[in-house]
């Protein structure tokens, strides 16, 4: 998955969701650690602003 | 040097387990990852009518931008619940003021502070939490503690770690969008507006809170992933395109936005293991309807401080000692949360046309009475006149003994 940072606004949403706990965020962005992350896409659905692609560019 | 409790988190939650702590003469360190508390809000910024009365918690003055006496509730074809009081029972705050002052509130009253302090593991002893290590401007720290509070929010990193909420089933999960706006055409400044509907708001409302005469918070939370579009572009459909949304919206200029999430799926089964409390959004204190959850953090925190330092003045921090936090705060909020638990459910199945011929029968006391788990007096089988749809729901509302 890839988050757009022009777009997120770190409300810690996909966080919260992912079941592998791939995603930390910090005080101003979201760090997703990529040998957890099976691009299950469930952070992309909460996402309130569309800012996760999940996949093949 | 080893306190009594650290506290991760510097939000409403936590400020208010320090400030109990403090007075019942414990030590305390909060810590929060954030340098400066409360920036970003992530919040609708209403306190006092959802859960705890004005009179239970202690709003920083400061922070009081506007009473509010009252609220309308739209339903999806705009039939409008009309609630109105004489006198203030609730207030948009700023929320940056709003945390900054209990923070230093709680800091003038002793507890030592951490700014930018990045909680990243949690310090095991006997199987006992002890302490927490932090990530605290490039350097590893240690601190040291007989109970660690997890208050720190949605993404509860002391509840991940602790194996309390791994994570949040999505359907658990509401997230948010929210413009603060300037030149708003609201009716009367002292009351918020809600607005439901499959097509406005997927498991969630609007929302119009207004800070001034022409100045409000105009946001949306929506079930995550329940919509067939993002948060964001359900709110631009409701100011571009909805009926009372335009008008309310019309020549209305944001001046900021900024995005949430807020945990309305109810309580964590357990919220203390030894050495370890989770108090506010971190335990799911929220009020899984309305999302409210700033005066239930305040009340189950203070409860939780207060707690905290008789066990430790008694010498066991064990789950078992500490569950009696559990047990006080489930008493006060523990029906009302699994009453609005199943009342959420219900409302997730609700059709729009239902929900429209509701409002025609109910009143805003009536709206108030059932978000609070009371039942309804009133005679409504009569009012719904054979209306088969909604005898059924009223029905469902019986089920949750939330009409007599």
């Amino acid at each position: 998955m890839r988050v757009n940072e022009e777009l997120c606004g770190v409300c810690s949403g996909c966080a919260c969701v992912c079941p592998r706990g791939a995603i930390s965020v910090s005080e101003r962005f979201v760090v997703v650690d990529h040998k957890l992350c099976n691009n299950c896409g469930v952070c992309a659905s909460v996402c309130p602003v569309g800012a996760i692609t999940v996949g093949d560019e | 040097m080893k306190y009594d409790l650290v506290i991760v988190g510097a939000g409403p939650g936590g400020t208010s387990t320090a400030i109990s702590a403090l007075k019942a003469g414990g030590s305390v360190i909060i810590l929060d990852r954030k340098t400066n508390v409360g920036v970003p809000v992530q919040c609708g910024e209403a306190v006092g009518k959802t859960g705890p009365s004005l009179a239970e918690i202690d709003v920083p003055k400061r922070a009081i931008l506007n009473p509010i006496r009252g609220f309308k509730i739209f339903s999806p074809n705009l039939t409008p619940v009309v609630y109105a009081k004489s006198e203030a029972e609730g207030y948009i705050v700023d929320r940056r003021i709003f945390d900054k002052e209990l923070f230093a509130r709680a800091c003038e009253l002793g507890a030592d502070a951490m700014v930018g302090a990045n909680v990243v593991d949690l310090i095991y002893e006997d199987g006992k939490v002890s302490g927490v290590v932090a990530r605290y401007f490039g350097e590893k720290v240690e601190v040291r503690g007989e109970v660690v509070v997890g208050a720190d929010g949605v993404n509860s990193t002391v509840a991940r770690i602790s194996g309390l909420r791994k994570f949040i089933k999505p359907r658990d999960l509401d997230t948010s969008a929210q413009f603060e706006m300037v030149g708003v055409n609201i009716e009367d400044a002292s009351l918020m507006e809600f607005y439901l509907g499959r097509k406005v708001a997927p498991r969630g409302y609007v929302w119009v809170f207004p800070k001034g005469e022409n100045r409000a918070n105009v946001g949306i939370g929506i079930g995550a992933g329940m919509g067939e579009k993002t948060a964001y572009a359900y709110l631009m459909d409701f100011i571009k395109n909805n009926p009372r949304g335009k008008e309310v919206c019309r020549g209305a200029k944001p001046i900021e936005f900024r995005v949430g999430a807020i945990p309305l799926g109810g309580p964590n089964a357990k919220n203390v293991a030894d050495g370890l409390m989770l108090v506010g959004d971190a335990a799911g204190q929220v009020h899984p309807i309305t999302g409210g959850g700033i005066g239930y953090a305040m009340v189950c925190g203070s409860i939780a401080g207060r707690v905290a330092v008789e066990c430790i003045e008694g010498g066991d921090v064990s789950e078992r000692a500490l569950s009696k936090y559990e047990s006080l705060w489930r008493e006060k909020y523990g029906h009302e949360f699994s009453q609005m638990l199943a009342l959420r459910s219900l409302l997730e199945e609700t059709e729009d046309d239902v929900l429209d011929d509701l409002a025609k029968i109910l009143t805003g006391e009536n709206v108030v009475e059932l978000t609070a788990g009371k039942k309804i007096g009133v005679v409504l089988r009569a009012a719904a006149k054979g209306n088969v749809k909604l005898l059924r729901m009223l029905n469902e509302l019986r089920k949750l003994q939330l009409i007599q």
